[in-house]
């Protein structure tokens, strides 16, 4: 498996779509962070992740309070802020604003948890978005999601799969008609749209780009990364990755932590404990199994380097986690 | 509260997870009695309850059977999925007199599959092509239980036609064909259009039954009991009554009560705690809480009741059940 995919499954990715919008000119909203909507569409979890798809006309985001961060959007754009924090879309930068929430609040209260409609704005030109969320398991330091800015835009009608964005807003209009399946189809389509919009921004990021993103980019660190996503139980020597991809020793290692800013037997251990976490949470194997299923040998080594990692014992974390999924 | 469809509420709870895994181009004379889907999911998935694997026919005919039953002839674009994980034949003709015996794939001969990655398999070299995607979906076996048990064991459909099943299918051979050119992200994008797919193949079924068919996903399209299993699957732990699911979908208490069972052939009460009683034996499976507290969370008030609710479905008391799963000396399926 490659890397950005053994990542995406650890994150486990949940998405839902919960607005199909026409707004006209002049036009502000306010998506604010911990949204009170997210939590009416998809059940609680570390991270969630803000979109929205401008399918029509045009408009501006902005980190709310950060006009640096402002991006011009037209139609087959996919806006996404990875952190969920508070953001400001509309026909200007200088317009009122209004919450998002509750001007939806009454079509939640009469059909919550379906694909609302609104209409909303001046009456001048229209902008059509549909808006949704994604929420996944950010337990500590994953790769993708730290490696993301903050706000970012891709085009998805220029992108090589552009049949998502098409599907996304045929399913979109489908789900008024209220077919079973429906919000699965949606879930799946925003998921798939999350994934596309990275491989895209990858694909269209600045040369001169750091980090994991970058390291995916780059065909001696992705295929480094590829082994070790691959077997990450393996006892991995930065030697034997090097002869791997096919580079020396010390030019593999110096390549690696320039673009990802630690050296590649870090990224092995704390890869590790997040896969370790990620089977603590989801399956009820031993201890002992798991240290080994991610290449410890001994489960004190292991459970020493969860517990400077997580700050409790895998133990502790695993009866926590189970504790707040109930 | 969130509000979907039970369709969507229970796709939502059986953990699917999907996968491409072969792409086979198979020319001239050939035929294949699949392997045993437990085999493939040791290969590529061994914590899967139950797995079920599906055909893309992307190139060519062939034609498909159960051990038991007829070929159905498969074209390019047509989907041909096993709901109950059966084995199967693949082969190039139907005709007795033009067939050759299948070679029957066994577990062993599987080691050459990956997990997470489409492996290229080719046979013959004369002759025109019939190119496969294969695929599985894995999910929970007994919380999947009403979509399974009301599925074909073979289902086929074509994907052709229809604006879902038509962007799937050139979205599965466009993402086949960037995976084998090593894009990033690639089988996370495939494992999520296999589980569209499911959804699709799930739905398409819902609309070829006949109007007076009965069972789960027949239930879905009566706008009655449709509804109140939504009701149910959202909110499995809400003391419900049949008063108030009746009040809800606004019919009559007695004429939900037959109608229910008329299509889903056990009453609403009765449905509901053997939903409850499943999603409990996840929790009690999967998680260290204490009874009392899993017992709570799937509405029941007392322990004991719990306790004797579940022992007639498991046919065994909670603890000594979760004993017993943890030890590997039970099996986890009950009895329908």
């Amino acid at each position: 498996m490659d890397a950005l995919s053994d990542v995406l499954r650890v994150v486990q990715l949940t998405g839902a779509v919960y607005l199909d919008g026409a707004f006209s000119t002049p036009w502000g909203i306010t998506v604010p962070a911990d949204s009170p909507l997210c939590s009416a569409y998809l059940p609680p979890s570390e991270r969630v992740i803000s979109f929205h798809l401008v399918t029509e006309g045009q408009c501006m985001a902005m980190l709310s309070n950060d006009f640096g961060t402002a991006l011009q959007l037209k139609a087959g754009d996919v806006i996404v802020v990875p952190q969920g924090e508070s953001h400001l879309l509309g026909s200007s930068t200088d317009v009122t604003r209004e919450l998002m929430a509750p001007l939806l609040a009454k079509q939640m209260e009469a059909t919550p948890g379906q694909v609302m409609t609104l209409a909303y704005g001046g009456g001048g030109a229209v902008t059509r978005m549909i808006c949704g969320f994604l929420t996944a398991r950010d337990i500590w330091r994953n790769p993708l999601l730290s490696a993301l800015p903050r706000l970012f835009k891709v085009d998805m009608r220029e992108s090589s799969a552009s049949w998502i964005e098409a599907s996304l807003r045929f399913a979109t209009k489908e789900a008024g008609s209220a077919r079973a399946g429906g919000t699965t189809v949606l879930a799946k389509l925003a998921e798939l749209l999350f994934v596309e919009a990275v491989r895209t921004y990858v694909d269209t990021m600045p040369d001169d780009r750091k980090g994991w993103l970058a390291g995916l980019r780059d065909r001696f660190v992705a295929r480094a990364l590829t082994l070790m996503h691959a077997r990450p139980a393996h006892p991995w020597t930065v030697s034997e990755l090097a002869q791997r991809v096919g580079m020396s020793r010390s030019a593999f290692a110096q390549r690696f932590a320039e673009l990802l800013e630690m050296p590649p037997m870090q990224y092995l251990a704390q890869w590790r404990l997040q896969l370790a976490a990620h089977h603590l949470r989801l399956s009820d194997r031993p201890l002992a199994a798991i240290a080994e299923d991610v290449g410890y040998e001994s489960e004190a080594a292991f459970n020493r380097a969860f517990k400077r990692a997580f700050g409790v014992p895998p133990a502790t974390w695993r009866r926590n986690a189970a504790a707040s999924a109930n | 509260m969130r509000v979907m469809d039970a369709l969507s509420e229970v796709l939502g709870v059986i953990r699917l997870t999907g996968a491409v895994f072969l792409e086979m181009e198979l020319r001239a004379q050939w035929s294949y009695l699949t392997a045993p889907a437990r085999a493939i999911a040791d290969v590529l998935m061994p914590e899967a309850e139950h797995v079920i694997p599906y055909h893309l026919l992307l190139e060519g005919t062939c034609y498909a059977r159960l051990l038991d039953g007829e070929f159905v002839e498969l074209s390019a674009g047509d989907l041909v999925m096993f709901p109950a994980g059966d084995r199967h034949v693949l082969a190039t003709a139907s005709d007795a007199s033009l067939q050759i015996a299948p070679t029957e794939i066994t577990g062993e001969s599987l080691s050459f599959l990956k997990r997470n990655e489409i492996v290229p398999f080719k046979s013959g070299d004369k002759g025109s092509a019939t190119r496969i995607a294969c695929g599985y979906l894995a999910c929970d076996k007994h919380l999947a239980e009403p979509i399974l048990l009301s599925m074909p064991r073979l289902l086929k459909l074509s994907m052709r036609d229809g604006s879902t099943a038509a962007w799937l299918q050139s979205s599965i051979r466009f993402s086949i064909a960037q995976s084998r050119s090593g894009r990033p992200g690639s089988a996370m994008i495939l494992a999520r259009l296999s589980e569209v797919l499911f959804a699709e193949a799930i739905r398409h079924h819902m609309d070829t039954l006949p109007p007076e068919g009965t069972g789960w996903l027949a239930a879905l399209r009566d706008r009655y009991v449709g509804r109140a299993l939504a009701l149910i699957h959202e909110q499995p732990a809400y003391p419900w009554t049949v008063d108030a699911l009746a009040r809800k979908v606004a019919l009559s208490r007695s004429a939900l009560g037959q109608r229910f069972t008329a299509l889903i052939g056990r009453p609403p009460m009765d449905y509901l705690l053997r939903w409850r009683i499943l999603l409990a034996a996840r929790h009690l499976r999967e998680s260290g809480a204490p009874i009392i507290d899993i017992a709570a969370g799937v509405g029941y008030e007392s322990e004991a009741a719990f306790n004797r609710a579940f022992k007639r479905e498991f046919g065994a008391p909670p603890a000594a059940w979760r004993r017993q799963v943890a030890q590997g000396t039970r099996t986890l399926i009950p009895a329908a």
